[in-house]
């Protein structure tokens, strides 16, 4: 079993007994863990991750902030008060509705350049590992090919109706 | 590298903030002076969040297929089925 697995199969039933003391559903729960593995792991790769107590209850507790904040209601103690100060649900985690079509447009056009674009984007893998990974001959292929896709993924936004400047 | 090439990865070491300041500040100068560029740069930004968008969708269909796969054992899925019914 890997390290993710591991970690879901320890921490999923904590933070589901959590969702449903607050009254929530099973699906509910699992999508809001998700969602907190998600934030849990980003934080950790970008070095943001300062935890003060276990990776099990830091999930628990950023996954009560989230059905909180999906049910509009503030934390009622205050240790889960301290926990929403420091886990900060990021801005832009979740897609605007207007952008949908974009979203699935990009989605849609996938392949390897939506790979590449998110392993350097999101992953933040450095363009040797990205060239080793993608089979590209050297770094500077590999980045050469990356600004021709995003160039791709602009040029499709720019067609579609749904413009940048609604966002911005 | 071809000019289109170049403008996209002038936008990026602005929008990953690898610029160094004193190009930086050029280089803002320029988008106050220039609407066309100043759009290039709002798209590229949006372009990013897409991606990572994106991104955050596949990790989340990893996620449902490390949930399928825990549920094959019956020892969690008791766990689970004892704390919702």
């Amino acid at each position: 079993m890997d390290v993710l697995t591991t970690l879901y199969r320890e921490a999923f039933p904590h933070a589901a007994r959590a969702v449903r003391r607050l009254g929530g559903e099973l699906e509910e729960a699992r999508d809001l863990f998700h969602d907190a593995i998600i934030i849990y792991l980003e934080k950790s790769r970008s070095g943001l991750l300062q935890l003060e107590s276990s990776p099990v209850a830091y999930l628990v507790g950023i996954t009560k902030i989230l059905w909180l904040k999906n049910h509009r209601r503030q934390p009622k103690n205050e240790t889960l008060d301290y926990v929403a100060h420091l886990i900060s649900i990021p801005e832009d985690f979740y897609a605007h509705p207007e952008e949908t079509p974009l979203l699935e447009q990009l989605k849609a056009a996938g392949g390897k350049c939506l790979q590449l674009l998110q392993a350097f984007y999101y992953e933040e893998m450095n363009m040797r590992e990205i060239a080793e990974t993608f089979d590209y001959g050297s770094a500077h292929s590999a980045t050469v090919q990356k600004y021709k896709c995003l160039e791709k993924v602009r040029k499709s936004f720019s067609k579609t109706a749904c413009h940048a400047e609604t966002f911005a | 590298m071809r000019k289109p090439l170049l403008d996209i990865q002038e936008i990026e070491n602005f929008l990953l903030k690898k610029m160094p300041s004193q190009e930086k500040t050029a280089f803002e100068a320029r988008m106050i002076i220039s609407p066309q560029l100043e759009t290039a740069v709002d798209e590229q930004r949006q372009a990013l969040r897409l991606i990572r968008l994106t991104a955050r969708d596949r990790q989340r269909e990893k996620l449902s297929a490390i949930y399928d796969q825990l549920a094959q054992d019956p020892s969690f899925t008791q766990t689970i089925h004892a704390i919702f019914y």
